[in-house]
């Protein structure tokens, strides 16, 4: 059998990937908690707050860890496994990557240890500020992935140079070498999509941050064991969670009219739309490859168009208009889009039930539902993952996804925004 | 139909490394596979462990705790040494030298903790191994980030070379890091178990993964000169 290093470099890139990302949801999702439990320990001197904190540090620092091993691998695959790929995006990616290496990771690291190691060194006003640069240099960690990222799918502030070696033009393998330069940093920082996503990917951490706090609680709830401690740390995350289940509906809403815009296959593919015209959300539906249609669907006529364009017969870009060659994969797009859809709205529903009966004291008598949240934080957590599937493999099958020419304004705009201006602002 | 501005963008089936084969990157699959396995079993099993001893009334200080707060300040100092006073060097050379710095601190802080790998069969009991383990216990994570900062900044500052480098260097450079990765699993769960056959496995794994990554590393570096002359 031919071992294609296509199909496997995306493998083992997928496996690295998915792998890696079961742990930085979690640490940045904790962090805030940390940092809020720290908070309430200087402001109160409730030694329940120093012992919670002290408990979930234990728990965070070997997530922690095991990102941190995980995290290297990521780093140096791109140079490893997509060498052709690093050099064309190497001058704006690579700064990326490099930015995150040198603010972020140095500040997680270098306080990491005050954070772990440091309960009985120093005081907790200095753990307090090590615990937040910890957090916060989780969160810039984030961005600049995100930033990474965002620039793959929807590029702006470069320009495309060919490269030169010795003064003549250099090719590899009888191909001229071109790369991106970056020519607006922040332009390039600030692309189309950074904004929309960092804070969906945010979002999606602190959600897993919550559910896991309430799924070890619920654990001890109904074991019997530290009652006063598990209590106060479900309703905390119980809250947490509520919040931002409500807030990854808004965010997602914002998000697929950015993709819309930009990426108009990919929202295509996410929803099964093959004809291009008024298009309604599907609740379930099989999408098939041949004949180019939704089978055995329930689509809400009109609902997409309406949430995005403002009007039930609002025009949606459809399928029939991609030329066959840069469809995404149609099936992977529809499903693991629709299982994170399903999963944010099973995540709102459980919550507002949940925070309804603790509101009137029932809660923690309901066993049932205790049990349901201890298995629930495998949700988040599949949530994370089936979400960026999507992200990634709706890009496809581009590694850096091209601008879409549209009308000659939409041109004019494009160059605006892609050479020198800062009006990457949503139109 | 939807057109494209094709020159912008990069299909994925053209992004791929030239020189790396399909039998490479099955290989660094299965390792990675083998890998993620036994460090995801890890996790859970320490997280299983912290859970069921559950939050602990905050006791006196622990005296027996090593402490690990020296090497980040160090680092930020030699950082700012490096990069100050060269402003009449053009941006390549700045980087060159950061680079230098940033890969020299590695092998000095990490070979340190390598070193201490490969002495480790030499301590004859139980306490004398952890106490080995113990004195890079709260740093070896932190000295990795020296490798990961110089892996970002070299794609940064010299694209070409962090790709025509590492694809040649493929096996060498996936046994690195699965050596590096093996390392922290064998740290992490020396001391879960008090059998002496389970101690005893964890500790040879510390020894080989410690010895395998300082040995590629030099692997690693060869070849690359080696290529160089051969080109």
């Amino acid at each position: 059998m031919e071992l294609d290093p296509l199909i496997l470099s995306r493998l083992q890139f997928t496996l690295t990937i998915m792998f890696h990302y079961l742990f930085p949801p979690l640490t940045i999702g904790m962090g805030v908690v940390l940092v809020y439990l720290e908070g309430m320990f200087l402001k109160t001197r409730e030694p329940i707050y120093e012992t919670a904190a002290r408990f979930w540090t234990s728990l965070y620092a070997v997530t922690f860890a095991v990102g941190d091993a995980t995290g290297i691998v990521m780093e140096f695959q791109f140079g490893t496994n997509w060498a052709a790929y690093s050099r064309f995006v190497g001058d704006v990616f690579g700064s990326a990557l490099a930015a995150e290496g040198i603010f972020a990771f140095f500040l997680e690291s270098g306080f990491l240890a005050i954070l772990v190691f440091g309960w009985d060194k120093v005081g907790p006003k200095v753990h307090f500020f090590a615990t937040t640069m910890v957090a916060m240099g989780s969160m810039f960690s984030a961005i600049w992935i995100v930033v990474a990222n965002s620039w793959q799918q929807t590029p702006a502030g470069h320009h495309i140079v060919q490269m030169t070696r010795d003064g003549k033009p250099w090719f590899v393998d009888g191909q001229p070498v071109m790369r991106a330069e970056i020519t607006d940093f922040w332009a390039m920082v600030l692309n189309p999509s950074t904004l929309d996503r960092i804070t969906h990917v945010w979002i999606g951490c602190f959600i897993v941050g919550a559910f896991f706090i309430m799924s070890i609680s619920a654990w001890y709830l109904l074991h019997d064991k530290h009652q006063d401690f598990a209590r106060r740390s479900f309703t905390g995350g119980l809250i947490f969670a509520t919040i931002f289940s409500l807030a990854a509906l808004v965010s997602g809403d914002s998000n697929a009219k950015m993709v819309a815009k930009n990426q108009p296959a990919k929202l295509a593919a996410f929803e099964g739309h093959f004809e291009t015209g008024p298009a309604g959300f599907s609740v379930f539906g099989m999408p098939n490859e041949e004949t180019k249609t939704l089978d055995s669907a329930l689509v809400i006529p009109g609902s997409l168009s309406y949430a995005l364009t403002g009007s039930t017969t609002g025009t949606v870009i459809g399928l029939d208009v991609v030329p066959d060659e840069y469809e995404p994969p149609l099936k992977l797009s529809y499903w693991s889009f629709h299982i994170m859809v399903g999963l944010g709205m099973a995540f709102i529903a459980l919550t507002l039930y949940a925070s309804w009966l603790r509101m009137r004291g029932k809660l923690f008598e309901k066993r049932w539902l205790l049990w349901v949240f201890v298995v629930a934080v495998i949700g988040p957590f599949v949530a994370n993952e089936i979400g960026w599937v999507a992200a990634e493999v709706g890009r496809q099958p581009w590694i850096v996804h091209p601008t879409v020419v549209r009308t000659p304004r939409a041109r004019r705009r494009w160059m605006r925004t892609a050479c020198c201006s800062t009006t990457w602002k949503r139109a | 139909m939807l057109q494209y501005h094709l020159e912008e963008g990069l299909m994925t089936r053209n992004a791929l490394s030239e020189n790396v084969s399909g039998a490479e990157v099955l290989t660094s699959i299965i390792l990675f596979g083998v890998i993620y396995g036994l460090l995801f079993w890890v996790w859970l099993f320490v997280l299983h462990q912290k859970i069921s001893a559950g939050p602990q009334p905050v006791h006196p200080p622990d005296k027996t705790t090593a402490k690990g707060l020296k090497p980040p300040r160090r680092r930020v100092a030699a950082r700012r040494d490096g990069a100050g006073g060269l402003k009449a060097m053009d941006l390549q050379t700045i980087w060159f030298i950061l680079l230098g710095v940033l890969l020299g601190g590695y092998a000095a802080l990490d070979g340190f903790d390598f070193g201490v790998g490969i002495l480790h069969p030499l301590a004859r009991t139980d306490a004398e191994r952890r106490t080995f383990m113990n004195a890079i216990g709260p740093i070896w994570d932190g000295n990795e980030v020296w490798l990961i900062t110089f892996g970002g900044a070299l794609f940064a500052a010299f694209p070409m070379a962090y790709a025509t480098a590492f694809s040649a260097m493929y096996l060498a450079l996936m046994l690195v890091l699965a050596a590096l990765i093996f390392r922290a699993v064998a740290i992490e769960f020396r001391s879960k178990r008090p059998s002496p056959v389970w101690r005893a496995t964890w500790d040879w794994a510390f020894f080989g993964s410690s010895l395998m990554a300082s040995l590629l590393f030099g692997v690693a570096a060869v070849q690359r000169r080696a290529g160089h002359a051969a080109r």
